[in-house]
């Protein structure tokens, strides 16, 4: 876990992802709070739904962010992690702890950021302070999201690495997060049947950061609020599985990683 | 009888796309020696090391490191290189790559960081590696490839671009590591440094050998086959052999092989 502090140290001082992870997450929630929010019901259990689905949806998308950016740069150091995990005390395993545990860790601190903003904006908008209800639950489901989200990254560019072209990656990077508007979307507005939502790691975790800030479990469909809700242990069961099988095959595929020139992926 | 530190049988490397091979049958089994092996640019000596470390995917033969598989090692802590890119784990200064490098390899900083004192590269430590010199990043890859006391040392040509005051300390550093030492260089002046050392020629993707590097000065090249060689080689441009005290072009005074071959042929 030797990497796991120098990797989180890099990305808090990296400007790009805290524009990207942060900044311009916080230009949406001002949408959320000043525009899409026109016409929404004035009553509190609407304004908290509300509130917490935004939360949900953005914290998604930056931790997507945050994951893929930390996860590409690993096409910079092929050389380096072939020779790490033969001639060093470095494993593929614990390589991936690593890379997990450091985007836990930021992905903790960005949710915090961002529940901070949630609440300041929503708050001052709707004239009544909603406050995340259950830090505790915030602060496991953003370290479990985070180490997901980077488990996934890991997996997608050494696929990319040992039997795509480098040329790929600017592609495939786009797959989480295009995944996660798709699924993060379709639970706000279509119900899908229960069984897809615990499978689904992406609805695992807007449901958790859902009900973390909300306080009450996520619904099936987010936007109407009586739909059938969802039983949280599930989405932390679907979650920790998604994570403990990517751990697994990132470990598998980093044993067997390529050497690959970071010239390989230019486009032109 | 322990295993050999570097053992290669009927190793060839080629290249996806390309028409010849980068390196061609080479054989080599190495037990606490050293041995230089000199050759022109793109000859395959990096392709070797590379294979060696298992940096580069083999077409035929095996590579075994530390009697290991190179394909299967894990946790090997006995090898040391000085590729650049080996290092280039993640974007941190030198100073915590030193920190970094020492706690993956388990071994203590101590030293190393005296080193770096020593060869006045205080300044390079506040930089991550992509801003240094070309010189100063040889010479990082240099000291980090001999700390931690390798088994094994794989140098890819650890003199390019580094002045002559600091080429002569780290001979001095060579000279009481007591690892199997296989360093590659297209210079041959500096075989008189390593006159213990064994050598080895590369043409083309073939080792031709071994000699003696204390040789050198006895050694001449001539075209086509002589009596007497104590080898021969072919190469794009025909077939040469080497010869001892006797020939066309001594290759002492040679500034490097392709001069050599040109001149030759």
């Amino acid at each position: 876990m030797s990497l796991a502090l120098p990797y989180t140290r890099a990305v808090l001082r990296n400007p790009n992802l805290l524009f990207w992870g942060i900044a311009f997450m916080a230009f949406w929630f001002v949408l959320g709070a000043y525009v899409f929010s026109v016409g929404l019901p004035s009553n509190r259990p609407s304004e908290e739904s509300y509130t917490a689905a935004w939360f949900a949806i953005i914290a998604l998308f930056s931790l997507t962010i945050i994951a893929m950016s930390i996860a590409s740069s690993m096409t910079y150091g092929t050389d380096a992690l072939a020779f790490s995990f033969r001639f060093t005390r470095l494993t593929p395993t614990s390589y991936v702890l690593s890379l997990m545990a450091s985007s836990a860790a930021v992905g903790f601190l960005f949710s915090f950021v961002m529940a901070a903003l949630v609440s300041g904006l929503f708050s001052a908008h709707f004239g009544t302070a909603i406050w995340p209800s259950n830090l505790v639950g915030l602060v496991g489901v953003s370290l479990l999201s985070g180490a997901f989200m980077m488990g996934l990254g890991t997996v997608l560019v050494i696929v990319v690495v040992n039997y795509l072209t480098l040329r790929s990656l600017s592609f495939i990077e786009f797959v989480p997060l295009v995944l996660s508007y798709i699924f993060g979307f379709a639970q706000l507005y279509v119900a899908l049947p229960p069984l897809v939502l615990y499978l689904s790691p992406w609805n695992d975790m807007e449901s958790l950061l859902y009900q973390a800030y909300r306080g009450s479990p996520a619904t099936v469909t987010l936007a109407t609020s009586s739909s059938t809700a969802l039983y949280w242990p599930y989405s932390v069961l679907g979650l920790v599985a998604w994570v403990v099988l990517l751990v697994l095959i990132a470990s598998v595929l980093l044993g067997r990683i390529r050497s690959v020139s970071v010239q390989e992926g230019r486009q032109i | 009888m322990p295993d050999p530190a570097l053992s290669i049988h009927d190793l060839t490397v080629r290249y996806p796309g390309s028409a010849t091979d980068a390196v061609s049958g080479v054989s080599l089994d190495l037990e606490g020696d050293r041995v230089v092996v000199v050759g022109p640019n793109g000859c395959g000596k990096t392709t070797l090391l590379k294979a060696a470390l298992g940096l580069t995917p083999v077409t035929k033969g095996s590579v075994r490191v530390l009697g290991h598989d190179v394909r299967t090692v894990r946790g090997e802590l006995g090898v040391g290189t000085n590729l650049a890119d080996v290092y280039r784990l993640m974007t941190i200064p030198v100073d915590g790559l030193i920190s970094l490098w020492s706690d993956l390899k388990g071994g203590t900083e101590t030293e190393v960081r005296r080193w770096f004192e020593e060869f006045g590269l205080r300044e390079a430590l506040g930089r991550p590696l992509h801003r240094l010199s070309t010189g100063q990043t040889k010479l990082v890859g240099d000291l980090l490839a001999l700390a931690y006391t390798p088994r094994l040392l794989l140098l890819d040509e650890p003199f390019d671009n580094v002045d002559f005051g600091r080429r002569h300390r780290y001979i001095e550093l060579l000279a009481r590591s007591s690892a199997t030492v296989v360093m590659n260089t297209h210079e041959l002046e500096l075989l008189h440094a390593f006159p213990d050392w064994g050598l080895y020629f590369m043409f083309e993707g073939r080792l031709i050998g071994r000699f003696r590097a204390a040789d050198l000065e006895r050694l001449y090249v001539s075209r086509g086959r002589r009596p007497g060689a104590i080898a021969t080689f072919s190469t794009a441009v025909g077939e040469f052999s080497v010869t001892l005290d006797a020939g066309e072009v001594p290759m002492k005074g040679s500034s490097n092989l392709s001069y050599l071959l040109e001149r030759v042929a």
